[in-house]
C-alpha cells in the first residue's frame, strides 16, 4: 500500500483531472479546489448535452465510467469522486498511524467506529492529533484545509467525548 | 441430581466464557459493500444498460498481498432478487475504475496510486425498479465473503435521468374516447368513436453497435372520414461517432398520413446533437458574454462574463444617457446585467 499522504495527494489530482472535464464550463473551470469540490453538479451542468459530454470526457481521463444516475445521486463533485476513490478512507489511513493502540493496527472500518477521546487521548494537544495534523497538511491543499477549518477540527479533537472516530474524520473530509 | 446441577451449571458457563473469547479473538469482521445500481448509456454504441459500480477499498484493505483478482467476472458472483425469486445475473464486463493517463484503464486493484479502487460491473440482465442487486466477492481471501445489496434510485429521489432502463423494453397505450360533432373530410359533422395509440421501444436490439429505436403516435377513428385520424411511426438510428465528444448522430425515417393511408407522407431526418464550442475553439467561447441571450442565440453555454467589460466602457464612454438611448445594444445591455444596473444613479458623463 502506498504511503497514505500519496493517496490524498492523488485524490486531488483526480479532482484537477474533473475539472477539466468540465473546462467547457468556464463558471467551473475558473473555481479553485475547494469551490470545485463542494460545487452542486446538476446546478452547474444543467443540460443534458452538458452532462453528456462531462460523462464523456471523465471517460476519458481519468477514466471513470458514469451515468447521469452518478450525477443526481452525488450532490457535489466531491461526492461524485468519493464514490470512487473515497477522501475519507484515505483521511483514516492518514490518521490510523498516529492514533493510540489498538486502534493503530486495526483495519479502518474498525477505526471509524472506535470512541474519538479513546483513539486520539490528550486532545489536539496530543500526539494523536499533532501527528495527523501533520500528515493531513502534506497531503491536504492549503485551500482545503485553512487555519479556520483547522481550528474548528481541533475543537472536534478537544471535545472529543462521546464521538466516533468517523466523526472527526468525516467532518475533516468535506474540506474547508 | 442435585450435587451434579452446580457442576452442570459451571461447565456451561465456563464452555460459554470459551466460545466467547475463541470468537471475539478468531471471528473476522465481515465486510458490507455498498453497490451503486444504476441505468446508463454506453458510448458510443448509444445503448441503454445496467451496471453496478462497487467500491472496493474495506476489502483490497483485508486483501493486501492482491490474491484476488478484481478483474476477473469469475470474482463476483451477481444475483437479482425479485420479490422472493432470485436469478444469477452475467456479468458482461468488468470495468475497472480510473487509469494511469488520458485513455487508459488501470488492470490491477490495490491501495495503491497506480491501482483502481472500485470498479463497475455491466450487466448482460435487465433489472426492475423494485429489484435488489446483490454482489458478493466470489474467492476471496477472508472467511467472510464481502457482499452487499442495492437498489436502482427511486424514481423520486433520483432527480432527472436521461438514461432509460433497458428493462422498458417497449410501451404502449392505448385510448378510447367519444368524439361528439368530430369534422369530416367530407365537410359534415359525426359523432364518432377514437382510438388514440402511442408505441415506442427505445432499443431495438441490444447487441448492435448502435441504438435502434422505434415509436409512434396514431389516433384511429370509427369513420375512416375523420379529419383529425392520423398515422405516423418513426423509426431511426443513433450512435456517438466522436469518442471524446458528445455528438450523437440519429438518421431517422418517418411515415405520417391518415389512417386509409389516402393521404401519405415519407420523411428522412438526418441530424447531430452536440455541445458547442468544440474543442480549439476555447479562444472563441472566451469572447462572447454570458447570459441568457447568449444560450438562446449562440448555444455557448458558460463563457466569460464580457458584458460587464463592454457595460463599463459603454458606460464610461456615454454616462447615462446610454439608458435613454433608442439603440438595440443599450436594451441588450440592460437585459444582460438587470440586478446590477446601478448605471441610472450615476452621474453623466460629458463625451
Amino acid at each position: 500500500m502506498d504511503n497514505p499522504i500519496e493517496l490524498v495527494n492523488n485524490w486531488f489530482k483526480i479532482l484537477d483531472d474533473l475539472q477539466s472535464a468540465c473546462n467547457f464550463n468556464t463558471g467551473l473551470a475558473k473555481m479553485n479546489s475547494l469551490e470545485f469540490a463542494n460545487a452542486n453538479i446538476l446546478q452547474n451542468l444543467p443540460t443534458t448535452n452538458q452532462q453528456q459530454l462531462f460523462i464523456i470526457r471523465v471517460k476519458q481521463n481519468p477514466g471513470y465510467d458514469l451515468a447521469t444516475g452518478d450525477l443526481s445521486a452525488n450532490a457535489t463533485f466531491e461526492a461524485l469522486l468519493d464514490s470512487r476513490e473515497p477522501l475519507p478512507f484515505y483521511v483514516a489511513l492518514t490518521v490510523r498511524p498516529h492514533t493510540a493502540a489498538p486502534y493503530c493496527t486495526q483495519a479502518v472500518a474498525d477505526l471509524l467506529d472506535a470512541p474519538l477521546d479513546s483513539a486520539m487521548p490528550g486532545g489536539s494537544a496530543g500526539p494523536a492529533w499533532t501527528g495527523s495534523l501533520s500528515d493531513l497538511k502534506a497531503g491536504i491543499r492549503p485551500v482545503c484545509f485553512t487555519a479556520t477549518f483547522q481550528t474548528a477540527v481541533a475543537a472536534t479533537v478537544d471535545a472529543a467525548k462521546g464521538k466516533k472516530v468517523s466523526d472527526l474524520i468525516n467532518q475533516i473530509a468535506k474540506l474547508g | 441430581m442435585r450435587k451434579v446441577q452446580p457442576l452442570l451449571t459451571i461447565f456451561l458457563a465456563f464452555s460459554l466464557m470459551l466460545g466467547s473469547a475463541v470468537n471475539s479473538k478468531g471471528a473476522e469482521k465481515g465486510i458490507t459493500l455498498k453497490p451503486t445500481v444504476l441505468c446508463a448509456t454506453q458510448y458510443p454504441s448509444m445503448q441503454p444498460v445496467v451496471w453496478v459500480t462497487v467500491q472496493l477499498v474495506d476489502a483490497l484493505e483485508r486483501d493486501p498481498d492482491g490474491k484476488w483478482d478484481c478483474s476477473r467476472r469469475d470474482s463476483y458472483a451477481v444475483t437479482i432478487v425479485s420479490g422472493d425469486k432470485s436469478r444469477a445475473a452475467t456479468i458482461r464486463t468488468v470495468s475497472l475504475q480510473g487509469g494511469p493517463g488520458p485513455g487508459k484503464r488501470f488492470t490491477q486493484c490495490g491501495l495503491n496510486v497506480s491501482k483502481s479502487k472500485s470498479v463497475v460491473l455491466m450487466l448482460a440482465d435487465t433489472i426492475d425498479a423494485n429489484d435488489s442487486v446483490k454482489v458478493i466477492l466470489s474467492k476471496f481471501p477472508a472467511s467472510v465473503a464481502p457482499s452487499g445489496t442495492g437498489k436502482l434510485p427511486a424514481a423520486a429521489a433520483g432527480a432527472p435521468s436521461t438514461d432509460s432502463n433497458p428493462s422498458d423494453r417497449f410501451s404502449l397505450t392505448a385510448a378510447p374516447q367519444a368524439a361528439p360533432g368530430e369534422a369530416l373530410t367530407d365537410g359534415t359533422k359525426r359523432d364518432v368513436g377514437q382510438l388514440a395509440v402511442k408505441f415506442a421501444h427505445p432499443s431495438l436490439f441490444r447487441a448492435a453497435p448502435f441504438d435502434t429505436y422505434l415509436n409512434s403516435n396514431d389516433l384511429f377513428s370509427t369513420d375512416h372520414k375523420d379529419s383529425k385520424s392520423a398515422f405516423a411511426a418513426t423509426l431511426g438510428v443513433q450512435r456517438n461517432l466522436i469518442p471524446r465528444w458528445y455528438a450523437p448522430v440519429h438518421i431517422e425515417q418517418s411515415v405520417q398520413g391518415n389512417q386509409t393511408a389516402a393521404n401519405l407522407s415519407t420523411v428522412s431526418t438526418l441530424g447531430i446533437t452536440t455541445l458547442l464550442p468544440w474543442s480549439g475553439t476555447g479562444s472563441i467561447r472566451y469572447h462572447f458574454p454570458q447570459q441568457q441571450w447568449r444560450n438562446k442565440y449562440t448555444g455557448f453555454e458558460q463563457v466569460l462574463n464580457l458584458a460587464k467589460m463592454v457595460k463599463a466602457r459603454l458606460t464610461n464612454h456615454f454616462g447615462a444617457r446610454i439608458q435613454k438611448s433608442p439603440l438595440y445594444v443599450s436594451e441588450l445591455i440592460q437585459q444582460l446585467m438587470p440586478a446590477e444596473d446601478s448605471v441610472a444613479s450615476q452621474p453623466s458623463k460629458r463625451v
